[in-house]
């Protein structure tokens, strides 16, 4: 791999080692890093905080135009496909920087979901809570690991880059507001970040501390669960206010804000690597329309064109900087797109297949996992539910799916019951 | 171990064993019927027990449950310092009485009953001025839901009623959950598919049995529009376990245990109106009528168990029966024969809700203190003991209201929308300049509609998500930046007309300006403690505007002012 030589960080060594470690562990049955290779190493492996970057291609991505090309039959549409790093595998034209790196991704062509009311919302919501959204409501991917991974960290566990236009959503159900996405729409700061007219950081200082003496009068002889929340709620907004820089990408070096776009996903992407860079548990960018019910060609050269460079750009600087050992990459979309072509060169939603991406964090990457048909109108090979791989995303960064929560009263598993992880994805 | 039982609990008891109307066997009242059950668990387990709550934690925990928003200085003050030994029994009956209390009562049922769904067919105030207009006529609650469950969104008047089957599209599975847990305090969600997996009492009927009622309905839309209900004749569904599922089986309209009879017509006589593409079809038989007779009905005491216990929750911070929506065997209230008693009660005051408030609101398990005993660990006591008063946290629109009248702002507020108005209307005129002067009335729906949409700020930022229940307490970052930076608020703090800030700007004497910052913000009188740091703050900062600034702002922050203790 063209990066080996370059990247001789001490951390990625010992990623390497553990991988195989894992790889070992998992063949002999037997479970804990730590039991099989050097107890200093298990414990830096160990310690080394798992962190998840997700992109949400919003609209639904056409599978044909990205990860599962079929050029050259009724239902392939223009675009050529290329070779990848991956001997024998084919990305679409439209990819090609994604192509030289499809040896740090797992592809799976065939993911399918029953159809569920509510059209993108519906589809959307099954894909990030593993769950039909009748159901619901589920807590979102991102509330997830906030909660299970960075249930008591001072910067909010969960940060979400968002396009212009989407603001906040109550997006954590029943793990509460502690745990909603912190959204930075546009890519701007999170709202009320900034000090109100007049306050300055004195002033803002003496009220905070005024309010803490308040807060530990009123606490004192009182059931301390609401009130610790409470108080913590403006810890963290304290730190934030004051770390206000973390979400000012233009801190970022010149050459990097060139290599990775000036454009809105450029940006969003590097925003990315700042934030995880700091330790922010989980970061989603989400990348809007793809939802090509005409023009889909169109669409998809102009979107795939900005997301494919800062995409690659991101995931090269991660392993240069040994993070992608323990950060679980995803690139998911709501639902595919239909291999019947539309009169106006559109694609409608279809839900009988499509591609997800995985990468970092131990995955098996370099493979593809299972197959379409010849032209892409059915699933041949090894059909991967949207609820399978719900609980892969939880067992790849170590959490157990079948864990639950305390929801008053009530014993709710973090993932479906009735499905499984894919073990070929995990190491 | 043994632990002393307190005095305290010793002579309650005595009270109530020795109070007349136990003695000669009348009926007693509703606060000493919850007082009885309460104090007998708590001794026979020797529970520690809180003090009775002081005269200002009592009023601003009343005035948030039965009106909404906490207690104007004014009142505070008055209330602290009145010597009327009836002066809490007066104090509630006032609340109960004033037009606030109606108003709070819609504004509980709405998030109650929809959840803080976004509109669909018919608008909030629109549903919450008829919810207020029942909860002010004093409507039994059993009429009160029955003219929910019964309506068909025709009737102009009665049409507000309609929202909880419009606004839910009269989709079946959603408003089979949503009858369940919310009129009858079972969940039957996992019973869709198979008898519930956990819950025996949750079987797969009962959740086919309910969704007989609601299957034949669905919208239509009239021709001037606007959306109601129409119904299809319908006698029975079949259904299948998915663990089974080459085994169907047939229900009726089924309430819980409670099959119904369904009238048989010929065929073709069966419709007033046939359904068809251009009129609203409507059968001789309604099943959605049958349900609005049945369940608010003596004859399913689940529903009054269950609004009870929903009323219990929104007055003591928890449901006998907790979670609300999980009535059943393996699940007991914390008080089994409270929980039955009161209920029966409820039943024959002729659902009336202001009697069983007031009821709760005099006992003296309401009455307690959020403050634990002196050296006991709140482990040690239970929180569905009540010995010790629970915290809740201030609904959205509690927050909102309650943020208003301790800054003193209302004319601030009226102020922001004033300079909103004159925005949008800058931006009108300059696109369209012959447009005619609004009429007031025009006026008056625009400015309740900005005044909305700043409390609709509060929701979106404190609110549940749409389609659940309010959660217990949570605090959030979003919530904290939003007190502390968000436009709404901030200006509220600083002098403004009228408000806090410009009382306080002009009071010289350091021990009236601090009485007034407590009372106003806090409803309270400042201790000694507070009293100095006020004056070393005031001290210590030249700018006096800031200081006071700060000051309000802090109160406003704390988690004393955020939860309702």
């Amino acid at each position: 791999m063209a990066h080996d030589s370059a990247c001789n960080s001490s951390a990625h060594l010992v990623s390497r080692r553990s991988m195989l470690g894992n790889m070992v562990a998992g063949a002999a049955g037997v479970g804990a890093v730590s039991q099989l290779v050097n107890p200093l190493l298990a414990k830096e492996i160990e310690s080394k905080k798992k962190q998840v970057l997700i992109f949400l291609l919003n609209g639904g991505l056409s599978q044909f135009e990205s990860f599962d090309p079929k050029s050259n039959t009724d239902t392939g549409g223009p675009f050529r496909k290329i070779p990848t790093a991956v001997p024998g595998t084919h990305f679409c034209e439209l990819m090609p920087h994604t192509a030289t790196i499809a040896n740090k991704l797992a592809v799976v062509r065939s993911m399918f979901a029953e159809k569920v009311p509510g059209s993108h919302g519906g589809a959307r919501e099954y894909v990030v809570t593993g769950r039909p959204p009748q159901q619901g409501p589920y807590p979102w991917m991102g509330p997830v690991y906030s909660k299970l991974l960075a249930d008591n960290e001072e910067l909010p566990g969960n940060i979400h880059i968002t396009p212009s236009r989407w603001g906040p959503r109550q997006d954590a159900a029943f793990l509460g507001p502690r745990h909603q996405s912190l959204v930075l729409s546009g890519g701007r700061p999170p709202l009320n970040v900034d000090r109100p007219e007049g306050i300055d950081e004195h002033l803002d200082d003496s009220r905070y501390r005024l309010r803490q003496i308040a807060d530990q009068r009123f606490s004192n002889r009182r059931r301390t669960a609401h009130t610790e929340a409470y108080q913590s709620s403006y810890e963290q907004a304290a730190q934030l206010i004051r770390q206000k820089e973390l979400f000012d990408v233009t801190k970022e070096s010149e050459k990097d804000q060139q290599r990775y776009g000036t454009h809105d996903m450029g940006r969003h992407c590097l925003m990315a690597r700042r934030l995880l860079e700091r330790g922010v548990t989980c970061v989603k960018v989400t990348h809007n329309n793809y939802d090509s019910h005409m023009e889909n060609f169109n669409f998809h050269l102009e979107q795939l064109g900005e997301f494919d460079k800062p995409f690659t750009t991101l995931m090269n600087d991660l392993e240069d900087r040994g993070m992608l050992d323990h950060t679980l990459v995803m690139l998911i979309t709501e639902f595919g797109r239909t291999p019947e072509i539309r009169p106006d060169n559109g694609r409608d939603h279809w839900q009988d297949s499509w591609s997800v991406v995985l990468g970092g964090c131990g995955i098996q990457v370099g493979g593809v996992l299972g197959a379409t048909n010849e032209n892409g109108t059915e699933i041949k090979d090894r059909p991967v539910h949207v609820a399978e791989m719900f609980h892969t995303y939880m067992q790849a960064v170590g959490l157990d799916p079948t864990a639950t929560y305390d929801v008053g009263g009530n014993n709710v598993p973090v993932a479906a019951p009735e499905r499984t992880a894919v073990k070929e994805l995990l190491s | 171990m043994t632990l002393p039982l307190p005095h305290r609990i010793v002579s309650l008891l005595l009270v109530i064993v020795f109070s007349p109307a136990a003695a000669f066997g009348e009926e007693a009242p509703l606060h000493e019927l919850i007082d009885r059950h309460v104090e007998t668990r708590i001794t026979e387990h020797r529970i520690p027990v809180a003090e009775p709550a002081p005269d200002a934690e009592f009023l601003r925990r009343v005035s948030l449950d039965l009106t909404g928003v906490i207690p104007d200085a004014d009142t505070a003050r008055a209330f602290i310092t009145a010597s009327d030994r009836e002066k809490r029994a007066r104090l509630i009956d006032r609340l109960l009485a004033s037009d606030a209390w109606p108003r709070h009562m819609a504004r509980v049922f709405d998030v109650m009953l929809m959840e803080r769904r976004p509109d669909k067919y018919v608008t909030t105030p629109e549903w919450r001025d008829w919810l207020a207009k029942s909860f002010a006529e004093e409507k039994p609650l059993n009429v009160l839901v029955s003219e929910i469950l019964g309506a068909d969104g025709v009737d102009e008047e009665k049409r507000p009623a309609a929202k909880f089957y419009l606004d839910r599209a009269v989709d079946k599975d959603t408003l089979v959950k949503d009858i369940g847990r919310l009129f009858l305090g079972i969940n039957l969600q996992c019973a869709q598919c198979h008898d519930h997996p956990d819950i025996d009492d949750y079987l797969h009927q009962y959740y086919h049995g309910l969704s007989v009622f609601v299957a034949g309905s669905k919208t239509f839309k009239q021709p001037d529009g606007k959306f109601v209900l129409q119904e299809t004749v319908m006698r029975e569904v079949e259904f299948a376990s998915v663990f089974e599922p080459d085994s169907t089986r047939k229900t009726g309209p089924r309430l819980i245990e409670a099959l119904m009879e369904v009238p048989s017509f010929p065929e073709g006589e069966e419709y007033v109106e046939k359904p068809s593409r251009t009129v609203r079809s409507v059968p001789k038989f309604s099943l959605r009528k049958l349900l609005a007779k049945r369940l608010p009905a003596d004859e399913t005491p689940e529903f009054a168990r269950n609004m009870v216990n929903r009323l219990w929750a929104m007055m003591m911070g928890r449901g006998l029966v907790h979670p609300l929506d999980m009535h059943h065997a393996g699940n007991p209230p914390s008080h089994p024969e409270l929980m039955d008693e009161l209920t029966s009660r409820f039943v024959s005051s002729g659902y009336d809700v202001k009697e069983l408030l007031r009821g709760i609101a005099l006992s003296s398990a309401y009455q307690r203190s959020s403050l634990l005993p002196d050296d006991v660990a709140s482990e040690s006591v239970p929180v569905d003991s009540y010995a010790v008063a629970i915290m809740k946290g201030l609904s959205p629109e509690q927050l909102f209201e309650s943020l208003l009248i301790g800054t003193q702002s209302a004319g601030v507020l009226e102020q922001q929308i004033d300079e909103a108005l004159a925005e949008i209307e800058e931006g009108a005129s300059a696109e369209q300049p012959e447009l005619e002067e609004p009429n007031p009335e025009q006026v008056a729906e625009a400015r309740a509609a900005e005044r909305l949409r700043r409390v609709a700020e509060f929701v979106t930022v404190f609110g549940s998500v749409p389609g659940q229940p309010e959660g217990e307490f949570s605090a959030s970052l979003p919530q904290a930046l939003f007190l502390a930076n968000s436009e709404t608020v901030s200006e509220w703090t600083p002098p403004g007309p009228g408000n806090l800030a410009t009382v306080l700007m002009t009071t010289d004497d350091q021990k009236t300006l601090t009485e007034q910052l407590y009372l106003s913000t806090l409803s309270r009188l400042p201790t000694a403690d507070e009293l100095e740091l006020v004056g070393e703050f005031l001290g210590e900062n030249d700018d006096r505007s800031k200081a006071i600034t700060a000051l309000i702002w802090s109160q406003l922050a704390s988690a004393e002012f955020r939860l309702n203790h």
